[in-house]
Formats: structure tokens, C-alpha cells, sequence
């Protein structure tokens, strides 16, 4: 109220205007340092960084795009796609740095017609490399008991397990540098808070035995120790045992600098000796985003707001639909080996179907799949259904697709008129009479159909009486 | 729906006509013979099915009847629900100017949007509110502030028939500066092309062969001033409002030559000292220009309309230019000289006038003194 209050009228009107609700960009996506053969500018980035804007017809034919200046109408009114992101609005060169955006505009349009929810990772149960391509049952991320980011200090620890919001860095994804960086300006001039913040936790394990002992004799409850009362010596004894117990030591800072959660080394890792003989008795954490940090944004991404795809498709004759109408994919890299193929998918490169189904019957040759025909036109089609998507901790959008039903693909391809209805019976062909006249009969457009449906008449000898000719003289 | 409602919500028209086919089934619990899977496509399946049917006779005989019903209804109901308003059209600015831009007005014309940090004037401190995602916004109120003197400064000219002159050389401004002057009146000019340096400072080589006129409160040209328009020098423009001062330097440096008072729209890069009252907006959008070019052509027009009220009760309310007075002055003591020489002659042979007085024709003496000179 106070900040509404010294607000002059035009301060609040540019307060509520839409040039200034346009978000700041959210830092770009870390590129792939591992491929650098693969490292390209113009490609499509993970996912956006600027809010997307477009414009009225009748204010896009002047440029207006409410900006400082008018566009350049050369290229912002060919496009049938009117979709801007804005870089600066004044740069130093005095010109309107911006691009189009119809890549992630039409990803996002075509990725809502999927009409996909997006689900929250599980827990990886079995550690290994493939346990979330298992189709076990999904949650979305706008449930309440995952979906939320005002946690109450104290209550901090006790839904350490479902947040995705940690106001401290996950620490395996920091390179060293940062790591001694982020110790030096946020940790190390904590040292004294840090201090009272284990005389807290001191005071109550003091108190345990104490407690426990009550209870146990049915007496009355000791009252609560002053952490002001506790002595530097008995913090320092606290300590020495604390660094004694790799997990309760990690359990406290962990608390105290609110850090992402971390999955521990498995079993196999300690075998191996990756660890330099360190002790693997840490706790393993049920936070799903222990495994590969934490997501950069809200775990929607924003991409999505269905909390499920649990409804059904209601088809105009054959009614209630069991499965989504599928959706046709591209095959972008064919099968090979042991190699997974790759498909496109509503904009969104896709593995293909995993696990014990018809595509991956190893006596069914799949020619879509596994064959490159560089002679199909506008590469290998095939039909696929959308099972889930989910956004992984680097923004990257993972769709799983999974094989069509043959039914399902019939259904749709009758509605987009590819295939004949069911049971339809073709119209009969009525024969116009001629309207009269030369031109009516000669230069219809059914007529000329008709002549040239088995390609162009060339005359021949024959035509002109010539074979007859030779026939009489054999 | 609840159904135990159902004959009581719609009970009349419910029962009146024989309930259609679709709500029994939807009503009834027992299962219907609709296939409801889809089953594998047979082309051997005999049975023509329900979509693909020929109508009847007796429904396509009941079309017309059907399509006037409909469009009975249509025309009952369609004065029915919202109205569905266009709310911004893009040409709406020139077809009816504003008398006034609100604080609103100007933030949709984006007057507030100033340059990149980095180009500012620094004298322009004054009008700019802040610094949003690296470009300084100009505080609307100051904006509207100076839009308001310079709309004042603007009708104040045109009241006085002075000769105002709209400039705005940016591509795609040529509509804007002509709708102004156009608004502004006979006495309001515009340029949209290049400023010819020297057409102010060396306006007697520049402007040579230019048609003077000299006009009356009403606009009307007057005569008997051909003497005088020969050896007159060209006019100069009483008040230039220019749109883009960036680029017309020359112009903005020769008014201050010729001591022409200048209305300027000043961004955060210009020099504000450039024109004699500064408008701080945006000069790039064409919708800010537009909207600040209206108002001022819109004051303009305020000004002509005054004059023209006042000249019609036969109030004049400009100063005649000395040169012009002085010229009047010296032909009408000149005329008067002639006409005392003519009597003189005429008395000097028998004493008496031999026609009547020229100077009690009252004609003659509104001649020698316009009403605006009296």
C-alpha cells in the first residue's frame, strides 16, 4: 500500500503497462561442451529465454509492434507466423535488436495440441539408467503435495524430499571454481550464524535424554535449554562428534544453507574406488530431483497446465475413443543396431518406442524405423502415441512416445479424409449433360480432366490414315 | 441437468413436440445397438449406414420452411448479447485528432519510451522518470506538461494568424505533418522533404517568385497593395513545430537566426536547447508523433476558430507588421494630397465646388481606413 501510495499516476499506469509486464530473459541454456561438433547459433534453443510477442494485422502493416519505433515492414509482414522476441528495445547502435520467434511459438502451440500434462520425475528406484522409461504410473507437478515454494524456515527440512525450490545451489552441478567462489562470498561469512544455529540443535539433543526419561516415568517435562547457556567448549566437543558422522554433519549445513538435495554414490561407484576410499554410509534422499538438480524453472515449465490426461475423445460416430488420437512423427535418425532412433514429434526430438512392443519385435522389419529412404518426400512418416512429457533440471523438454494402435491410426486418418469412412459408400458419379455449344463441351474443366487423364494425346501416323496405307500396301 | 426438473423448466415446449430420437437414447439406460468400438474396417459390410443415407422427400420439401424459421429467429435474437467494440484502429488518430492527450493516450502511443542508457543528453535529466531493461523512460506527466504549453503556444499563434509550419522529414510522417496543417488552417504549412538550408536566412534568393498576398481579418486577399508587394521581402514562418529535431539542425539553428520561436519533440538523446519549447516524448514511433502532431494541429484549429468568431463581430486581433502600416499611412496621405489639389483646381476657376466632396463619400473613406485601422 505504502509503495502504491508514492507511486505518481504515470508511474502506476507504466507500472500496470504491458511493455513493462514483459519478463526479464532467463539466463540461455548451457551449451553442450562434450558435442562441439554439434554447436550451432541458429539452432533451435532448448527452450526460450525471451517472452514471445506478436502484433494485430492492422498494426503489423505499420510496423507497430508497441515498441520505441516502427519495425521494419520487410520482414515482420511476410511472415504467416507474427511472432517476435525483443532482445533490446533501444540498442547503443539505435535500432531494435530483435528475431523472430515462431520456433518456440509454434513448438508451443503444437505441443498444446498434444494436450500433454506434464508429470514430476519419480524416484529412480533402481538407480540404473533406464528406470524412468519404465511406464509406471505418474504424478503431475501441479499436485499439492509437490507443487509449492512458500515453505515455512522451520518447516524446511520436514518436505526436503518433494520441494523442487532450494534457495541453496545443488551442489554436484558446480564446477569447482563456482564451488570455491560460492564458499567464499555465501558460506564463509555465514561462520557465526552457523555457530548458533548448531547451539539450537545442540540445545534440543541435550534435552533427548532428558525428555525421553519423563516420558518414560510419566513425569513432568524438563524445560527447554537456552542455547545462549551453552559454553564454546561444549559446541566445540559438538563438533568434533559431528565431524565423526559424515551424514548428520551434511544433514546440518544441508538444513542451513538450504541446499538441493543430493543423491548419494551407489554401491557400484564405491566399489570402483571413484570415491578415494570414502565412506558410502550416507542416506540415500527421496527427492525426485536428487538425481540431476533441481529444475532451473517450475517443474511445468510453463509448457503445459493439464494436471492430467485422464479424459476421453469422443469420436462423432463411433463414440468414446480408448486411447488419444496419435500423432504423426518424423523419423529423424532411423534405427540402427543397438542404437535408438530418433523422432520428431510436435517439435520435440523423441526416442523411439522402448521396451516389448510391435516396433521392437526383433523378426518385424520396420522399413520406417530402420531404414534410411533418402526418396520419401519430406522424410519417413510413421504414426506414434504421446504417453507422457516431462521437463528435465537443464529446461529440456522429454517427451515418450510409444507405438500407435493400428485402430487408432485408422480413426484418425479416416477424419483427416486419408481413408475412406467405414461402411461409406462412394457417390455415383452423375454425368453432367452438355450445356450447349462448342466451348461449353470442349473447354470444361471435367472434359479436360477426362482427355488428359491418361496423359498428353500425341498423334501418329495411324491418325492421319497413314497405317491404313501400309496396312493396304503389306 | 437435473431431471426430475426437466418437464417443469421446459415442460411446454418439451411435450409439445415429439421428443427427438437423440435425448431418448441419452435418457434411456438399456443398451442401444450403436457400435461404440472401433472395429476393423470392412468394405464388405452391406448395410448402407446412417450418415451416408439419401433424405427423404418430404424433409428436403421442408428446407425453406426450415431456413425461414431460422432466419426469423435470427432476426429476433440478434439484437440480443454484448456488442463487440473495436477498440483501437490505427488511422482513428488522423480521422479525429485529440483536443487533449491523457497520461493513457500517450503511454499507448509509447511517448514514454526514451533511448538506450548509454545516448542520453544529460540536460535531459530533467524529464526522465527512470531506467527500465537498458532504455531511460520519459515521465509521462512532464510530457503531458509541455504537450499542454506548447498546444497553448500553438492556438495563441493561429488566434493571431501568425504562419505556423509543421515539419516532419521521417519516413512515413508526410501524413501526419499534412493532416496538422491542414487542421491548423489557411495560415499553417508543412514539410515533409528535405529542409533547403538557407530558405530562411537567404529566403530572398531561396523564396524569389513566391505569390504574396495581402488578406484582410477574413481571409480575403485586399488590393491596391501591388507596390508594396513588390519590394516585400518573402515570409518567414511565425512558429515552427518539428517532430524529428534530430535531423533538422539547419532549420532549428536558422529560426534561432531569425528569433522563430520553435516547438520541438525532444527524446532523450536530442539537445533540448535546440527548440524554444521542448515536448520530451519519443520522436521514433509514428504513433507518438501522430498524437502529439494531432494536439497541436488540434490547438491550432481552436486558435483559427477564435480568430474567425472575432472577425465576424469585427474584432481584429493582430498587429498589422509596421512596414504594411507604414505603407498605408504614406499612400493615404498621398491620396489625400491629390484629392485636396484636385478640389483646389476645381474651386481656383469660379470659386465653387464643382462636384460633390470625395472625402464626404463614405465609400471612399472606409477605403482610406479599414476598420481594423481605426
Amino acid at each position: 500500500m505504502a509503495a502504491a501510495r508514492s507511486v505518481s499516476p504515470g508511474g502506476a499506469l507504466l507500472r500496470a503497462s504491458r511493455l513493462f509486464s514483459l519478463p526479464a530473459p532467463i539466463p540461455p541454456p548451457l551449451g553442450d561442451i562434450t558435442s562441439s561438433a554439434y554447436n550451432s547459433e541458429s539452432s533451435t534453443q532448448p527452450f526460450p529465454t525471451h517472452q514471445v510477442i506478436t502484433t494485430l494485422s492492422s498494426s503489423r502493416k505499420r510496423g507497430d509492434w508497441g515498441l520505441k519505433r516502427p519495425l521494419p515492414l520487410k520482414t515482420t509482414t511476410k511472415s504467416s507466423t507474427p511472432m517476435l522476441r525483443v532482445k533490446q528495445i533501444d540498442s547503443i547502435e539505435q535500432i531494435t535488436d530483435y528475431s523472430s520467434a515462431a520456433d518456440h511459438g509454434l513448438t508451443l502451440k503444437k505441443f498444446q495440441e498434444l494436450r500433454l500434462p506434464i508429470t514430476a520425475p519419480t524416484k529412480n528406484q533402481n538407480g540404473g539408467y533406464g528406470a524412468d522409461r519404465m511406464n509406471l504410473p505418474k504424478r503431475s507437478v501441479f499436485e499439492e503435495d509437490s507443487d509449492f515454494t512458500a515453505v515455512d524456515p522451520e518447516q524446511q527440512g520436514a518436505v526436503k524430499d518433494k520441494r523442487w525450490k532450494f534457495n541453496g545451489p545443488w551442489l554436484a552441478g558446480m564446477t569447482q571454481g563456482d564451488f570455491k567462489k560460492w564458499l567464499a562470498k555465501n558460506v564463509r561469512t555465514r561462520r557465526l550464524e552457523f555457530r548458533q544455529f548448531l547451539k539450537k540443535k545442540l540445545a534440543v539433543e541435550m534435552l533427548r535424554p532428558a525428555t525421553q526419561k519423563a516420558l518414560d516415568n510419566g513425569e513432568e517435562l524438563p524445560s527447554a535449554i537456552d542455547p545462549e547457556t551453552i559454553s564454546e567448549e561444549q559446541l566445540t566437543e559438538y563438533l568434533r562428534r559431528l565431524r565423526q558422522n559424515n551424514q548428520e554433519l551434511y544433514d546440518m549445513v544441508g538444513q542451513f544453507l538450504d541446499l538441493a538435495p543430493l543423491q548419494p554414490p551407489t554401491m557400484s561407484d564405491v566399489r570402483l574406488g571413484l570415491l578415494g576410499g570414502a565412506k558410502a554410509d550416507l542416506r540415500t534422499t527421496e527427492n525426485p530431483y536428487a538425481d540431476s538438480g533441481p529444475p532451473v524453472t517450475h517443474p511445468s515449465a510453463g509448457i503445459s497446465y493439464l494436471r492430467t490426461a485422464a479424459y476421453l475423445d469422443n469420436h462423432p460416430i463411433y463414440g468414446p475413443q480408448r486411447n488419444h488420437p496419435p500423432q504423426q512423427a518424423r523419423v529423424v535418425r532411423p534405427r540402427r543396431q543397438a542404437i535408438d532412433g530418433k523422432l520428431g514429434v510436435a517439435g520435440f526430438v523423441v526416442e523411439t518406442p522402448h521396451g516389448d512392443n510391435y516396433s521392437n519385435n526383433k523378426y518385424n522389419y520396420n522399413p520406417e524405423l530402420d531404414r534410411l529412404d533418402p526418396g520419401v518426400e519430406g522424410g519417413a512418416k510413421l504414426w506414434v502415441q504421446p504417453q507422457r512429457a516431462s521437463v528435465d533440471s537443464t529446461g529440456r523438454v522429454q517427451v515418450v512416445v510409444g507405438n500407435a494402435k493400428s485402430e487408432d491410426e485408422l480413426v484418425v486418418k479416416e477424419l483427416l479424409g486419408e481413408e475412406k469412412m467405414f461402411g461409406e459408400v462412394p457417390k455415383p458419379v452423375e454425368e453432367a449433360p452438355p450445356r450447349g455449344g462448342y466451348r461449353a463441351r470442349a473447354f470444361g474443366a471435367a472434359q479436360l480432366r477426362e482427355q488428359y487423364k491418361n496423359g498428353p494425346k500425341i498423334s501418329s501416323a495411324q491418325e492421319y490414315g497413314l497405317g491404313t496405307i501400309s496396312h493396304s500396301s503389306r | 441437468m437435473i431431471i426430475r426438473n426437466f418437464a417443469v423448466r421446459h415442460g411446454r415446449r418439451a411435450l409439445a413436440a415429439p421428443v427427438p430420437l437423440s435425448s431418448l437414447r441419452a435418457l434411456s439406460t438399456e443398451s442401444t445397438s450403436m457400435r461404440t468400438a472401433v472395429a476393423e474396417p470392412s468394405t464388405s459390410s452391406p448395410s448402407p449406414s446412417a450418415w451416408s443415407k439419401t433424405p427423404a422427400k418430404a424433409d428436403l420439401d421442408r428446407i425453406p420452411e426450415n431456413f425461414h424459421k431460422f432466419q426469423d429467429y435470427q432476426r429476433q435474437t440478434q439484437s440480443l448479447g454484448s456488442k463487440v467494440q473495436l477498440r483501437y484502429l490505427p488511422d482513428e488518430i488522423l480521422k479525429r485528432p485529440p483536443t487533449d492527450a491523457t497520461l493513457e493516450d500517450l503511454m499507448a502511443a509509447q511517448a514514454h519510451i526514451g533511448h538506450n542508457t548509454s545516448l542520453w543528453n544529460p540536460a535531459n535529466a530533467r524529464y526522465i522518470y527512470g531506467v527500465r531493461s537498458g532504455i531511460h523512460i520519459i515521465s509521462l506527466e512532464t510530457t503531458a506538461a509541455h504537450l499542454r504549453r506548447a498546444a497553448r503556444v500553438v492556438e495563441e499563434v493561429a488566434y493571431r494568424a501568425g504562419l505556423i509550419l509543421f515539419v516532419g522529414t521521417r519516413k512515413g510522417q508526410t501524413p501526419i505533418v499534412v493532416r496538422a496543417a491542414e487542421l491548423a488552417g489557411p495560415t499553417a504549412c508543412h514539410l515533409f522533404q528535405k529542409w533547403t538550408p538557407g530558405t530562411i536566412t537567404n529566403r530572398d534568393q531561396i523564396l524569389a517568385g513566391g505569390i504574396l498576398q495581402i488578406v484582410d481579418e477574413n481571409d480575403r486577399p485586399l488590393e491596391g497593395f501591388e507596390s508594396h508587394l513588390q519590394e516585400r521581402r518573402p515570409v518567414v514562418p511565425d512558429l515552427v513545430v518539428c517532430l524529428n529535431p534530430m535531423e533538422n539542425y539547419t532549420m532549428l539553428h536558422e529560426c534561432g537566426l531569425a528569433n522563430i520561436p520553435t516547438i520541438g519533440i525532444i527524446d532523450t538523446d536530442a539537445d533540448p536547447t535546440w527548440v524554444t519549447y521542448q515536448i520530451p516524448a519519443n520522436d521514433d514511433s509514428l504513433r507518438s508523433a501522430a498524437l502529439i502532431a494531432m494536439v497541436l494541429g488540434k490547438a491550432g484549429a481552436r486558435g483559427l476558430q477564435r480568430r474567425k468568431d472575432d472577425a465576424e463581430n469585427g474584432q481584429v486581433n493582430w498587429e498589422t507588421p509596421r512596414d504594411v502600416q507604414q505603407y498605408i499611412t504614406v499612400e493615404m496621405q498621398r491620396k489625400a494630397a491629390e484629392i485636396q489639389r484636385a478640389r483646389k483646381e476645381a474651386e481656383g476657376e469660379d470659386g465653387k465646388p464643382l462636384r460633390e466632396d470625395p472625402l464626404d463619400n463614405e465609400t471612399f473613406r472606409e477605403l482610406l481606413e479599414p476598420p481594423h485601422l481605426r
